[in-house]
């Protein structure tokens, strides 16, 4: 694990008394996408929230290239390159949707660049063009979602982290979202840690996956292996029968 | 007929200084959500200091605004940074005690240093000037431009530069805006400094038709009134809630007696209450994402 570029290393995290991460440890390789797979209330979004500064871990520590950043305050770690987008979007709803990409690029001073990085985001989402002076918080849920990619993209990350993004779009619009992930993640050599529920188009693009139950990591493997394994496929691709449904949702079911 | 308009251009101005002390909590509680019951305590301590700069120590009056607006400003972003920082989380009932606190403390602060009796504080404006007709003093003139004028430069300010939109983003969605990288505390004191120096204007504005003293401090009651008639939280209402009260005040004195002026902004209030809980202005069920 020595080109990761962000290292988890037995993060314990709490909410008061209830303890949500039991001890996670991953790694997130440079240039490469990563994803986090597991059942409702696992500890997904716990995971990145306490590496987005949101939530201080009570142990463990978060190292983006080799430096401990856990406990920081969240701008600080967003200053530092680490761009999250959230789940449930958390657009800023009575600005523009031109404001809110720029809001990205709020600790940035490099004008010309930004605006450069500004037309690039455009282009992965050209629906953006002509909604731009509408005020974000009227768009639909994948209009939103890809503000709220775009924004973080402003920040030009070294790491991107990613919470269920195609939560509630519909399935053209999914594979929309998730094309410019790996669009991003080509072209740039953008890291990513990618939280999904889809989890079949998950492992299509991600190169390493983590599978995380009840605040713990329980396999870890690259996707290809990930994909071959009995569990994977019974639990989260809905292949036990004939019935393989690769868009099947995972939310019904329970891990457990 | 034109005393009548005369009363209503009078309330205008007044209104219009109200207006700006209600901008002030505004901008406040949306960054903060806190209300600030010592925001008129500010505006008297802005008035007595412009006394300090221009009758004390002789300073120009242009000067004297500027300096005095810094000096407000600076104890705002105090206020926030230092005291109120400390007890963010804590229920909002002991944060409201914290800032009507304040405001007996600043209050107390203030007759210690200047004294009981009431200043006159100078001003440049004399005379008064026909438009169309009406008769309007300089003085009455000065509260209406400056109040516009202010309020121009605090929405292009909020509008149009790059900490002012990240302010109003802050205000929509905190914790979006640390992922952004804002330094969202730091912004929030700023918010303070900005109501602070909006205050100290409305205290040199409104100093001339009230003289300077501490009972001051309790205009801040009329313009919370202002801004609740307005729909608290919205910025246009804060604006408008403060003119009707002016103009509620003026009238009400001229129709009915003088000593309805003192209530009338009370009275105003829980009539619009009673029909329209929310405000004028309001939106009901607000929420924020
Ligand atoms: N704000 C909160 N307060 C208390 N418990 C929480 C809170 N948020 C999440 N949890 C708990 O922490 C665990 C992990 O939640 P979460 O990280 O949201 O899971 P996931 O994103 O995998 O669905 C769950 O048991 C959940 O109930
Ligand atoms: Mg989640």
């Amino acid at each position: 694990m020595t080109s990761a570029i962000l290292d988890v290393a037995n993060i314990e995290t709490h909410y008061g008394p209830i303890a949500a991460l039991r001890g996670i440890s991953l790694a997130v390789e440079e240039g490469k996408i990563t994803t986090i797979l597991g059942s409702n209330g696992a500890g997904k979004t716990t995971v990145l929230k306490t590496i987005a500064g949101a939530l201080d871990p009570t142990r463990g520590q978060v190292r983006l290239q080799g430096q401990e950043i856990q406990g920081m305050a969240p701008d600080a770690i967003a200053r530092k390159g680490i761009a999250h987008v959230p789940e449930g979007r958390e657009i800023f709803p009575f600005l523009s949707v031109g404001q809110n990409l720029m809001m990205g690029a709020y600790a940035r001073s490099d004008r010309s660049a930004m605006a450069a990085d500004l037309d690039r985001v455009l282009s992965y989402f050209p629906r953006l063009v002509e909604l731009r002076t509408r005020a974000a918080g009227t768009l639909s849920g994948g209009e939103q979602q890809m503000v709220a990619i775009g924004r973080a993209l402003m920040s030009r990350p070294r790491v991107l982290l990613l919470d269920e993004p195609s939560l509630g779009l519909s399935p053209r619009l999914v594979k929309e979202v998730l094309d410019v992930i790996v669009r991003i993640n080509r072209d740039d050599k953008l890291s990513v840690l990618l939280v999904e529920q889809n989890v079949a188009q998950a492992l299509q693009i991600a190169h390493y996956g983590y599978v995380m139950e009840l605040g713990r990591v329980v396999m870890a493997d690259t996707c290809d292996q990930l994909r071959t394994k009995a569990d994977i496929q019974e639990f989260y691709l809905g292949m036990r029968a004939d019935d393989a449904g690769p868009n099947r949702r995972w939310k019904k079911k329970t891990w457990r | 007929m034109h005393s009548l308009i005369s009363v209503i251009v009078s309330g205008v101005a007044v209104g219009c200084v109200y207006a700006l002390i209600a901008l002030g909590f505004t901008l406040i509680y949306k960054a903060t959500e806190v209300v600030n019951f010592a925001q008129g305590e500010l505006l008297m301590i802005g008035a007595f200091v412009a006394y300090s700069f221009i009758v004390l120590w002789g300073w120009g009056y242009w000067a004297a605004i500027a300096a005095t607006m810094i000096v407000v400003a600076v104890i705002g972003f105090l206020i926030d940074a230092v005291i109120l920082r400390r007890i963010i989380g804590q229920p909002q009932f002991s944060v409201v005690m914290l800032t009507i606190g304040l405001g007996f403390v600043l209050r107390a602060v203030g007759t210690m240093i200047w004294g009981t009796s009431s200043l006159v504080l100078p001003t440049p404006f004399a005379g008064a000037i026909n438009v169309g007709g009406v008769v309007v003093s300089s003085t009455t003139l000065s509260m209406m431009v400056g109040a516009v004028f202010l309020c121009g430069a605090v929405g292009m300010f909020f509008g149009l530069t790059r900490v002012g939109v990240a302010m109003q983003a802050a205000s929509q969605n905190q914790l979006a805006a640390y992922y952004m990288g804002v330094p969202v505390k730091l912004l929030f004191s700023l918010v303070w400094a900005i109501s602070g120096g909006i205050a100290a204007i409305a205290g040199v504005l409104i100093a001339p038709v009230t003289l300077v003293d501490s009972n001051l401090g309790f205009l801040g009651l009329k313009a919370f009134a202002a801004a609740v008639l307005g729909g608290f939280g919205s910025v246009p209402g804060a604006l408008v809630g403060g003119v009707l009260i002016g103009l509620l005040e003026q009238l009400s004195s001229w129709y009915v007696t003088a000593d309805m002026k003192d209530i009338a902004a009370y009275v105003a209030l829980l009539a619009v209450l009673f029909v329209r809980p929310q405000g004028l202005l309001g939106s009901v069920g607000r929420k924020k994402v």
